[in-house]
């Protein structure tokens, strides 16, 4: 098949809506795996987060140069104590014309942190001791500790409308879910199993200046990089290296960084009795040979610990884990494990482990999955072929019932690099089920202490912590750049708040 | 994919490119065209700037007009391989290769070209050692000026440094502000201060503005010391804590007298990776683990800067024709720079400028010499309408900059398809056009930078979420998003024929510029990996965002 059949055919996939990007004002965007819930409570994905940016409104937002800039706020006061701040909010209004108030905002809140939303953000606002609204226009927030300067960086809260909801407790199948009541530059006016279409929408607090959106789902990156290179979309939101050199020679679209904190991973599910035994994840750590496993799909930098290499808390000194076949094995006999043919078995029973990996890691994913899988099985751990597990299937197998034994995935973080969500005990992503009392203790140092160079020890310090105790094996991150079309005019993509800038965005007039 | 892997470099520059360019990637899609429209934007409105010296006069054009031109840096053996080092950035290998191959003389220009010009080899790689380091001293002293502020501006919520004073007084004079004295002069006398900084302190302190040696090293004067001057380092009472800084004042102390020697033969103990002094900060409360500032005074990497510098001087042998390039290291070295009324024309002149960025030796002279306006946009600018717009006009419409840019390269790609059968080829190999348009893009940067207030000091600057934004994108619009450098260790530090160290640098910084330590970060600790010099660099930026972005409960999300 040539590549323009490829193209057709990926675009007969997407359906009748899959229309040129000459079309009018509307702006194509690709995902590998489509956001699922326009609900800003129940995001679970960067898919969503980007989805959201586009259709909600919040408090504040980061600007151009990435510093907290009031979108719904207006001005913000905060008072002697240093813990008191009231917030005006600006004139705006939601999709359905009623008017956005304070009552949204205290609303919003109540429902993160109402435990039967089962917000996996809800500890973002935990810094919130308390949310009043004085009058409409008026919010008032208590907070927990003492502050000079209003935490304006804190508040990037997207807000939701409260007469959309009965209670502060939403779950996750609510309508809004995909069909919300938004105060963002656009509204949601269809959504199907691989699109949203979104169209502007007139909130009064910032023009966007593209009439339409459309949020195409494409598995497939080659498939993606084919449609951007025949100028049927506008932009990829990331591209692998092998689709980067394609890119970059062809004149479709120019690359920009798109520098987002996040690394690939392989988690042990310490449920299972096996993987309950750090000796045993240790050694099927140094099993792997990670940059074995990279090589397959282009560059990367390996990790030894849960942050990016130029991350403030990343510790230099702990170095990246290489193949270490001889330790591994002395690793497995001091647990109890013997080897009985071309397997370790203890009690006489083989180590089974089934393994997943997010289908939205695509080929990249499923190539480095079974790749790893191989190496486990060659050390003597009776491993599953990998399996491809997305959408909300993720969600209720792996994170929430924790039904698998390994899975590989990717994290995204914000500014805030919040690892404590992963490994502290109670941590609302911690999946794995870990419990570590130092790594309990040092997280809960890292959030008290005020002093910069205090936290970079404390986090330094839970770096070395996890390489000594693998609750994962800690992969690699990867640079990663977005493909924009040369049609479209003002892009300017943000780490983590990918489209915050996107009503300045327009198509280039001929 | 460019030129080749190191395990099969020749020194036949031109014909090594072939097959490599066959080879790329890259060409699978521009293979077939179809109806699709180069460069994704319109030609620029007139072709004016293809006659009459405009594209044409590019050493990009040049040597595609005629390969033979290369030939003189085409000789087998170790100079071919010095040159192919040069153009793939990788400084340390260059300036090794080059050196075994330089023997200064005044010789003219014309009389080099047998030998391929080695010293002019030598003293480019320097120059952009130099120009590297130089960066990299602003980027770390503007880093932890910051990071020092946001000390004393939250002292209530850090913990207390006893020798903050010392450091932060030094970052200070060498930002130009004279209270820092103060702090250094206070710090001679406090009671807790280290023995050696305080009496350093006071040995600074008391000589600024009236020590040359003191005023050489962290102050603004132009001439070397004397030759017997001295920081007193061996009378200064000794202290283990700070053994590693001492090392680098002895260097630095080398530097200031212009003593190449003897800072080369001293800077071997320097371990790059320690701080001049690890403070241990000492809480209230019940502490479980060890804290540590990580001090370093960023003068260390602008005596290194002047250090290539000299090392780029000495292989000119003072030659009036290489005039050009002993003034660049002049003005590196923080002297007058005596510039050259003229220099020769793009093909006289090729060995001043093939393998960078500038498109000219003019330019090149215009650039250094600090013109009002980038070169190549004021000389392109006069024929092609729009390339000259103002910094506030490219701020109003960066992308009609971006298209004019990217429409110019379209038309250097068609003039050199023109010159000869294997032009496309040779254009591709060596990535001529790329680079031409990366000079025109970085320039829109440097024009942004110069004519609004983009830079963080003090306080940031003024146009810093304008101006400062659009600065950084043009970087990143001319970064290399796929370089395929000949070895590992230029990949993992993110060099490439394009992406050459100052440049780097120039884009950290720019982050920097706009409140984004990480981002800094993100270009500043790959280049570690070849240049370990910069391991304070990475420290400083780490820290600042530590500061500006203190640990929070934030979100987390699945990709």
């Amino acid at each position: 098949m040539n590549r323009f059949a490829v193209a057709l055919a990926a675009l007969m996939m997407l359906g009748a809506t899959a229309l040129p990007a000459m079309a009018g004002d509307t702006f194509i965007f690709y995902e590998d795996e489509m956001g699922l819930s326009s609900n800003p409570v129940h995001e679970r994905s960067m898919a969503d987060v980007r989805l959201n940016e586009l259709v909600h409104a919040s408090l504040w937002a980061p600007n151009y140069a990435d510093q907290p800039a009031p979108v719904l706020a207006k001005d913000a006061t905060l008072d002697d104590s240093g813990r008191v701040l009231t917030i005006t909010l600006k004139d705006a209004k939601w999709s359905d014309g009623k008017p956005i108030t304070a009552g949204d905002v205290v609303f919003t809140l109540q429902a993160y942190k109402n435990p039967e939303s089962k917000s996996l953000d809800r500890n973002r606002w935990d810094f919130i001791q308390k949310a009043e609204a004085k009058d409409d226009k008026t919010v008032v927030l208590t907070f927990m500790r003492t502050y000079r300067e209003p935490p304006t960086s804190q508040l990037y809260l997207k807000v939701l409308p409260k007469h959309a909801f009965k209670d502060t407790a939403i779950p996750y199948n609510h309508s809004y879910r995909t069909k919300p009541v938004t105060g963002g530059p656009y509204k949601v006016t269809e959504k199907d199993h691989k699109n949203w279409i979104l169209k502007q929408s007139d909130s009064g607090l910032r023009d966007s200046k593209l009439a339409e959106i459309r949020c195409q789902e494409v598995p497939e990156k080659r498939t993606q990089a084919e449609l951007m290179s025949y100028e049927y979309g506008h932009a990829m939101i990331e591209v692998e290296p092998q689709q980067r050199a394609e890119l970059d020679a062809d004149q479709c679209c120019t690359l920009k960084p798109y520098p987002s904190k996040s690394w690939w991973y392989t988690a042990f599910n310490q449920g299972n009795s096996h993987l309950a035994s750090a000796a045993v994840r240790n050694a099927m750590s140094l099993a792997v040979d990670r940059q074995k496993a990279l090589d397959l799909i282009g560059e990367g930098e390996l990790i030894s610990g849960p942050f990016t290499l130029s991350s403030r808390y990343y510790n230099h000194d702990v170095s990246v884990p290489t193949q270490d076949l001889a330790k591994a094995t002395s690793l497995m006999e001091e647990a109890g494990y013997a080897k009985t043919g071309a397997n370790w078995t203890k009690g006489g029973k083989t180590i089974d482990l089934r393994f997943f990996y997010d289908e939205a890691l695509g080929e990249q994913g499923q190539t480095v999955a079974t790749n790893i899988v191989g190496q486990l099985k060659k050390f003597g751990i009776n491993v599953s072929n990998p399996a491809a597990i997305g959408g909300e299937s993720w969600e209720e197998r792996i994170m929430t019932k924790k039904d698998y034994d390994l899975v590989m995935g990717v994290w995204s973080f914000d500014v805030n690099e919040d690892i404590g969500q992963l490994f502290a005990r109670n941590g609302v992503r911690n999946f794995v089920g870990y419990a570590d009392d130092r790594t309990d203790q040092l997280l809960s140092g890292a959030y008290e202490s005020q002093d910069p160079s205090e936290q970079q020890a404390y986090m330094k310090e839970i770096h070395r912590r996890l390489s000594e105790t693998s609750p994962y094996v800690f992969l690699w991150s990867l640079r990663n750049f977005s493909a924009i079309s040369w049609d479209i005019v003002g892009a300017h993509i943000q780490a983590f708040y990918y489209f915050t800038q996107f009503p300045d965005w327009d198509l280039k007039k001929e | 994919m460019r030129l080749v892997t190191s395990s099969s470099k020749s020194s036949r520059l031109i014909w090594i490119l072939a097959p490599a360019l066959l080879a790329g990637a890259g060409l699978v899609l521009s293979a077939c065209p179809g109806d699709k429209k180069q460069d994704g934007s319109p030609e620029p409105s007139t072709s004016a700037a293809t006659e009459g010296g405009g594209l044409e006069d590019s050493w990009m054009f040049r040597v595609a007009e005629a390969p033979e031109r290369l030939g003189p840096l085409e000789k087998d053996g170790a100079l071919g391989n010095a040159w192919l080092d040069f153009y793939h950035n990788d400084l340390g290998t260059a300036a090794n290769a080059f050196s075994g191959l330089c023997t200064p003389s005044d010789a003219p220009l014309a009389a080099r070209a047998d030998a391929g010009y080695p010293c002019i080899g030598a003293a480019r790689t320097h120059l952009e050692w130099g120009r590297m380091l130089e960066g990299a001293f602003h980027t770390d002293r503007v880093a932890r000026r910051q990071f020092y502020k946001h000390r004393r501006k939250n002292a209530q919520d850090v913990l207390g440094s006893k020798h903050q004073p010392f450091f932060e007084g030094l970052n200070l004079l060498v930002s130009g502000v004279p209270a820092g004295k103060e702090q250094l002069a206070t710090y001679a006398t406090a009671g807790d201060a280290d023995p050696f900084l305080a009496a350093l302190a006071k040995r600074i302190a008391e000589g600024w503005g009236s020590d040359p040696l003191v005023d050489r090293i962290w102050g603004a004067s132009k001439d070397f010391a004397p030759a017997d001057a001295s920081l007193g380092l061996d009378s200064l009472p000794a202290s283990e804590a700070t053994e590693s800084y001492r090392q680098r004042l002895v260097v630095m102390e080398a530097l200031g007298k212009g003593d190449l020697a003897t800072a080369q033969s001293n800077l071997r103990a320097v371990r790059e990776q320690n701080a001049d002094l690890l403070e241990r900060l000492d809480g209230d409360g019940e502490t479980i683990l060890d804290v540590a500032l990580f001090h370093f005074d960023s003068t260390f990497l602008r005596s290194l800067a002047r250090l290539h510098a000299l090392m780029a001087r000495d292989s000119l042998g003072g030659a009036s024709e290489l005039q050009l390039l002993t003034a660049e290291a002049s003005k590196l070295l923080g002297q007058a720079p005596s510039w050259p009324a003229s220099v020769p024309g793009v093909v006289d002149g090729l060995p001043f400028v093939v393998f960078s960025s500038w498109l000219t030796p003019a330019d090149r002279l215009s650039d250094m010499k600090g013109g009002s306006r980038p070169a190549s946009l004021e000389r392109l600018g006069s024929s092609v309408s729009g390339l000259l717009a103002t910094p506030q006009q490219k701020v109003a419409d960066l992308d009609s900059f971006i298209r004019l840019s990217n429409g110019l390269r379209g038309q250097l790609v068609e003039a050199i398809r023109g010159t000869s059968p294997n032009g496309s080829q040779m254009d591709q190999g060596m990535g001529l056009s790329e680079r031409f348009v990366g000079r025109l893009l970085i320039d829109g940067a440097a024009d942004l930078q110069s004519g609004m207030k983009t830079r963080l000091e003090d306080e940031p600057g003024a146009d810093m979420e304008t101006a400062g934004v659009k600065a950084r994108s043009l970087y990143e619009d001319a970064l290399d998003k796929n370089p395929s450098p000949p070895s590992k260790r230029l990949v993992k530090a993110g060099i490439s024929y394009r992406n050459d160290p100052p440049m780097i640098v120039e884009l950290a910084r720019a982050n920097l510029d706009t409140k984004r330590p990480y981002y800094a970060n993100e270009y500043i600790r790959p280049l570690t990996e070849v240049h370990p010099e910069l391991l304070p660099v990475r420290e400083s930026l780490t820290a600042l965002d530590s500061a500006w972005n203190p640990m929070r409960k934030g979100s987390v999300q699945k990709q």
